[in-house]
């Protein structure tokens, strides 16, 4: 299956300039690439969830209540 | 209050919230219970998959660019867009020994409208049959109780035995009759019903409910009205029943009621999932499909736990070709196969079993030394007796020994005939074809021969008991046994003569 690295940023509200250097910083040394494109989702409720490619890396609050949830 | 609140805090704080890594996609098409899903780049073969929220999926064609997914449940709501995610587990079945006497679907979840089915193991669907060095020689006997069976055809515990026949032949019969014959056998029985009518799986379990069957009996139905690939899955589903009590060291018998449903079940999906098809229009891995599931009946080394999972299998073929598709290939994965005929059926001959195309390739080992002593050169004598009939009906003088032959072998004939739902313990079976077949019976009148025979157990057992018990429990005839039973016979026919011409 082709890879395809685009990388999708969700969060509820706007990353401050530092936060996204930071994440920039961490797009690079994990799959590098520093391009992403953001989304605002308030349905995430708040942390952040990142997808490259179709893998999802979830640290939102919304990920951590279903697994309260499920566990 | 406080104990409450402390108990949520103790709960909370032992939760583990770690940023979860997950593969999803997206759904780019959708019809039929098919969904093709672009992304999902880490899914496995076979793999459950969860569309939306809680519709699950089960992911059976990996290609370069798109996953090929049949729904489990229905769901209208999907849409193209839709998020898909994997779940890293294969697809299984719920199982715990609450589930004999329940009415289950191929996903565990229950049909006869009692409480959920109590989940002690999962059990995968599809799994690896067991090894060679695992396994061993079938040498216990599976009674049917339908004489001409295992008589003349014996099934062994752990033996896959193929029941064929045109629609309305009596094949489902053989397999009810069975499981009706195994009350007290300690063997648990698992009937797996394929594209069948719902108004014939809810008279199936009225049977068994009204016979006490159902106590040792669990019923895995996906029914005409099911989704191709509820039918699809339902063998496999029933089979990972049987391996939970095989695990445990029990017998189980399976039936598959029937195969040619199910790839008829599972065209429908490969066709829908794009698959090149080939014979028939079934696509590549047909033969794959039913040996896979067949090989996994086997009978295990007590080293490696016993037990035994025999299976029945139910082909329906049309007028008459066994050699179509789809009977060739499961009559070469069975160890034999009882095929019935229409013709035979029309006569009367009930079970409508054609002794000459008939085979139990294994069950002859696990033959009670009994019944081989009495049935031994009976399927030879019947083949003879059919040739002969037929020749016979041309001529009008015969001489006296062709007609003595005529006439045996019409009474053995009739002897074979039992109604389905009859079962006859073993011990009976061997009296009554012993007698047939030594000729107590040449005097008795052919419209009587049934009759005899029914007052001839009712006789043995009230009045001879002990013969019964010693063929049961010597596991073969012996020399007093033999002179007790020719005198008993003697005196039945002398005390009922307006039975004899």
């Amino acid at each position: 299956m082709a890879k395809n690295t685009s990388v999708v940023v969700e969060t509820v509200v706007p990353l401050s300039t530092q936060q996204a250097q930071t994440l920039k910083a961490m797009l690079k040394k994990s799959f590098g690439t520093e391009s992403y494109t953001t989304e605002l989702n308030p349905e995430i409720l708040g942390g952040v969830r990142v997808r490259v490619g179709s893998t999802v890396y979830d640290a939102s609050l919304r990920g951590k209540l279903e697994q309260l949830r499920t566990s | 209050m406080t104990d409450f609140l402390s108990e949520i805090k103790k709960q909370l704080a032992g939760a583990k919230l770690e940023t979860t890594k997950q593969s999803v996609g997206t759904i780019t098409n959708f019809g039929d219970g098919i969904a093709t899903i672009s992304g999902l780049d880490d899914v496995m073969l076979g793999e459950l998959v969860l569309v939306g929220k809680d519709t699950f999926a089960l992911a059976l064609n990996l290609k370069k660019d798109n996953v090929g997914v049949v729904l489990l449940t229905e769901n209208r709501d999907i849409r193209a867009g839709d998020t898909v995610q994997t779940t890293g587990r294969l697809l299984s079945i719920g199982v715990s020994d609450d589930i004999v006497g329940r009415v289950v679907d191929p996903l565990g979840r229950a049909l006869d409208g009692k409480a959920p089915i109590a989940v002690k193991t999962y059990q995968p669907l599809e799994k690896v049959a067991p090894g060679v060095i695992t396994r061993k020689m079938v040498t216990v006997p599976l009674q049917t109780g339908i004489k001409a069976i295992d008589a003349m055809i014996p099934v062994g515990r752990g033996q896959r035995e193929l029941i064929i026949g045109d629609r309305g032949t009596g094949k489902s019969s053989i397999g009810l009759g069975t499981i009706l014959n195994q009350r007290g056998q300690n063997v648990i029985c698992v009937y797996v019903a394929i594209g069948q009518k719902r108004s014939y799986v809810a008279q199936t379990v009225a049977l068994f409910e009204k016979t006490g069957s159902m106590d040792y009996t669990v019923v895995v139905a996906a029914t005409a009205s099911d989704s191709a690939t509820s039918q699809f899955l339902a063998p496999y589903a029933g089979v990972a029943i049987a391996e939970y009590f095989l695990k445990q060291g029990k017998d189980v018998l399976v039936i598959y009621d029937d195969l040619s449903k199910h790839a008829v079940a599972y065209r429908e999906i490969s066709l829908l999932l794009r698959r090149p098809s080939g014979r028939e229009a079934y696509p590549g891995d047909v033969f794959y499909l039913h040996s896979r599931l067949l090989e996994r009946a086997c009978r295990l080394d007590e080293k490696y736990g016993g037990g035994s999972i025999t299976a029945l299998p139910i082909i329906e073929t049309q007028a008459s070709d066994v050699s179509a598709f789809i009977p060739t290939n499961v009559i070469s994965i069975t160890d034999g196969q009882i095929y019935l005929e229409t013709d035979l059926f029309n006569s009367g001959v009930k079970p409508a079993i054609n002794v000459g195309l008939s085979v139990s390739r294994v069950g002859s080992a696990a033959q009670l030394k009994t019944m081989k002593q009495v049935a031994g050169k009976m399927r030879l004598d019947l083949a003879q007796y059919r040739e002969l009939a037929a020749f016979a009906q041309f001529s009008s003088d015969l001489d006296a020994k062709t007609k003595a032959q005529l006439d045996r072998g019409a009474r053995v004939s009739t002897i074979l005939n039992q109604d389905w739902d009859k079962p006859m313990p073993v011990e009976d079976q061997v009296a009554v074809i012993y007698a047939a077949t030594n000729g107590y019976l040449d005097s008795v009148s052919l419209e009587k021969t049934r009759m005899w025979e029914e007052l001839a157990t009712m006789y043995l057992k009230a009045d001879e008991p002990a013969i019964l018990k010693s063929i049961k429990a010597e596991g073969k005839i012996i020399e007093d046994t033999e002179k007790a039973l020719q005198k008993a016979l003697t005196t039945f026919n002398d005390i009922h003569s307006e039975l004899h011409l």
